[in-house]
């Protein structure tokens, strides 16, 4: 898979919360807190994880406050591809 | 000194998910042991007591995603006590300064070995985020805490297979001393993975099980026993003071009347019939007890060939010519060796004894062996027994020895 834009990053991201933490896509604005959305710290993280998994990235090893969803977004746009694996 | 009563048990193990289906179990001599069909291809035959759940009927996906099974495990035991402990009463146990007292022996060992596995065998630089908070020992209690909103201590004992009789017994002392006026205790273990398998296979201990008949490899007292069977479960119960049951009239199961704790501090293996026999005697006096008072003992029985002749010979020092006459019974041949959660498990099934009045049989056991010379209520259930007390032991690797006793209600 080539590299997503940012557009399609995000939508994608938006597709995988939605499932995930089963809330409605329409709540998933950049502007929308996590706790808003009811999505627990710990949830995140895992989250997260399975977004590396998924689209065979790495994430940087940042302490970056996930506040909202822009700053998950913007953090998971950051990922690099991960040597020798082939993202699916 | 507040007199402490037991007033809810839940129970999730491989002879039942409910009080009832485990108390047929116990009446009926069924075997919740099996083959595991899901390790690795490579391994010689296993068996184990596994709990046969979905969870999917407790949890939603994201909880399951998140806590370990011994958690997940942990709070169905722990929903069903509480709800038992509000059955035909005029209001709820007084959890809000309750604590929860667990024990447990390895915890969330599935995270653990998962995320091992990920980091050592897969791209070796990664661990599950959640892997801290789900393996740690005390998430089980601190997940119970949270659901039913207990604010009193909440303590983690780990002494290996005496960790939740231990944990129950603590709650009793911590009732019985003022300090809260309701508990929450017990064990739960989910320990059925191909590391730990594999680790107690090392040690030797692990039973053969017979081709034809995997699910008799338990053989408690017998000739030919071979060893433990791993088995995962959770038993939970409500503790409270009397005087909190009566003022809220919920029926009383069973007064908890004595716990002894003692350390062999002989070997860290090998188990030791003087302190076994110590920790009975200090539950006996606590309990204001004579030995023949009791008439049933669920012994800690887990069919090594060390542990079943020394727990006999604890068993003679303690009861002496009374021994002979009491009937004593591993409940470890149809459920297995629940670990950290067995003390709370048997101790379960001796309440079970005490309300139903029968005594559970040690099942598999059709060669006695001349060295275990008790009556082990061997196969079949004793029917119409009057129980007035029964103890259930539990004894540790690492030498800790623990004994409870409950009373009927005078």
């Amino acid at each position: 898979m080539p590299p997503l834009n940012a557009d399609a990053l995000q939508q994608k991201l938006k597709e995988m919360i939605a499932e995930e933490f089963s809330i409605p896509p329409e709540k998933l604005t950049p502007d929308a807190t996590v706790e808003s959305l009811g999505i627990d710290s710990l949830g995140l993280i895992d989250f997260m994880f399975k977004v590396e998994d998924d689209l065979g990235v790495d994430m940087p090893d940042s302490r970056t406050p996930l506040t909202t969803l822009g700053d998950v977004y913007a953090e998971i746009a950051k990922a690099t591809p991960r040597p020798g694996k082939n993202p699916s | 000194m507040q007199e402490v009563c037991i007033t809810g048990i839940g129970i999730v193990s491989p002879i039942g998910n409910d009080l009832a289906t485990f108390t047929e179990s116990l009446q009926t001599g069924k075997s919740g042991i099996r083959l595991l069909t899901d390790q690795p291809a490579s391994r010689s035959a296993r068996v184990g007591g596994v709990v046969d759940i979905n969870l999917n009927d407790f949890f939603t996906p994201s909880q399951i995603s998140l806590l370990d099974r011994v958690s997940l495990l942990a709070l169905i035991a722990a929903r069903q006590a509480v709800n038992s402990a509000n059955q035909q009463a005029t209001a709820p146990p007084p959890l809000t300064g309750a604590g929860v007292y667990l024990g447990t022996g390895i915890g969330g060992v599935h995270s653990l070995e998962t995320g091992y596995a990920e980091h050592f065998l897969r791209d070796g630089k990664r661990v599950k985020p959640l892997t801290v908070v789900q393996a740690m020992n005390n998430a089980s209690a601190g997940h119970i805490a949270m659901e039913f909103g207990c604010h009193g201590p909440s303590l983690t004992f780990s002494t290996a297979c005496s960790s939740s009789a231990i944990a129950i017994g603590e709650a009793y002392r911590a009732i019985k001393h003022g300090y809260v006026e309701c508990m929450l205790a017990g064990g739960a273990e989910a320990l059925l993975t191909p590391g730990t398998i594999d680790a107690w296979e090392a040690l030797r201990t692990l039973a053969i099980p017979e081709p034809a008949n995997p699910s008799a490899a338990c053989k408690p007292f017998s000739l030919n026993r071979t060893g433990l069977v791993l088995a995962e479960g959770a038993a939970m119960i409500v503790l409270e003071s009397l005087e909190s049951a009566q003022r809220r009239h919920a029926p009383i199961l069973a007064i908890l009347s004595g716990y002894g704790a003692t350390t062999d501090a002989t070997h860290i293996t090998k188990p030791d019939a003087d302190g076994q026999a110590s920790a009975m005697r200090l539950a006996l006096a606590e309990a204001g007890l004579s030995a023949d008072a009791i008439g049933y003992l669920n012994a800690h029985g887990t069919a090594t060939l060390a542990g079943d002749v020394i727990e006999t010979n604890a068993i003679r020092q303690v009861f002496a010519e009374h021994a002979s006459a009491l009937l004593v019974s591993s409940t470890k041949s149809m459920h297995g060796h629940v670990m950290g959660a067995t003390g709370a498990v048997e101790f379960v099934a001796t309440l079970c004894a005490l309300k139903h009045r029968f005594v559970p049989p040690t099942i598999n056991l059709s060669q006695p062996d001349p060295a275990c010379n008790l009556d082990y209520v061997a196969n079949i259930a004793r029917q119409n027994v009057k129980l007035k007390n029964v103890m259930s032991n539990s004894f540790a690797f690492g030498g800790s020895n623990a004994c409870l006793i409950a009373s009927a209600i005078a």
